[in-house]
């Protein structure tokens, strides 16, 4: 934006360098080369002044790393007969029945 | 070379096996509906929730299977209120009727896959429930008629 702010300056206060004085005296080549040569000069300045530039060298923080996978954790057994798992929110008996009162009472 | 690759591989396929061995308690058919009808959830509930949804999942389909098991109307609406979004506060009433109907649509879900458990043997589920049913710490979470 403040950028932006210079190059309109830059670009008012060549116009009047072309209008005012060049109605007193001809139009000179050493006239075009500073024309070109000021152009060069501010578009540079203004390029490095515009919060828009980023040096090449310039340090820029990494983004975050993504968030790991979703692991559930592992199954464990809160009693002998009891298995419990993680990753369905449920309790079995050791031959596979759900159980609900040990399913309400760990997840 | 080859050998080495081969010892590798039985090793490791040792090691799953015994990793996997404590999963071999929970019941095949039960544990796949289980886990789809988490996926199909997409997060729309939390752990907590999740547990609550398969616990009244299970004590409608004993109530249907089993006898001596009845459900209680009120006891019921009560536990299914607890599955109300969380953030409810920051949600529209048609996002709120979205959550409400996802929701029913998966404990349909979990139904049929207790329903479906059971129907070789009902007898041990029906053990287990009665079980459940006499447990005191289970009070709080029982949705059937004393």
């Amino acid at each position: 934006m403040r950028g932006n702010a210079i190059k309109l300056i830059l670009a008012g206060a060549l116009a009047l360098s072309m209008t005012a004085p060049s109605m007193a005296r001809k139009w000179h080549s050493d006239d075009t080369a500073a024309l070109v040569g000021g152009l060069v000069i501010g578009g540079i300045a203004a390029a490095a002044i515009s919060n828009d530039y980023r040096h090449r060298d310039q340090w820029v923080p990494p983004p975050p790393p993504p968030p790991p996978p979703y692991r559930p954790a592992a199954p464990f057994r809160p009693k002998p007969n009891v298995i419990c798992y993680p990753r369905e929110y449920a309790c079995y008996t050791n031959s596979g029945k759900y159980l609900p009162q040990w399913s309400a009472r760990y997840f | 070379m080859k050998r080495f690759k081969l010892a590798t591989l039985g090793l490791a396929a040792a090691l799953s096996a015994a990793v996997v061995g404590p999963v071999a308690a929970e019941d095949e058919e039960s544990s796949f509906v289980r886990q789809h009808a988490i996926e199909l959830l997409e997060g729309a509930l939390t752990p907590e929730q999740t547990a609550t949804l398969q616990v009244l999942a299970n004590q409608a389909a004993i109530a249907a299977v089993c006898e001596g098991f009845v459900l209680d109307d009120a006891k019921f609406q009560s536990a299914f209120e607890k599955l109300a979004p969380v953030d409810a506060d920051k949600m529209t009433d048609e996002q709120k009727k979205y959550h409400d109907g996802h929701i029913l649509v998966i404990y349909g879900v979990l139904v049929g896959g207790e329903l479906a458990a059971m129907a070789d043997d009902d007898g041990e589920a029906c053990a287990v429930a009665a079980e459940a049913k006499a447990d005191p710490d289970f009070a709080d979470d029982m949705v059937w008629k004393k």
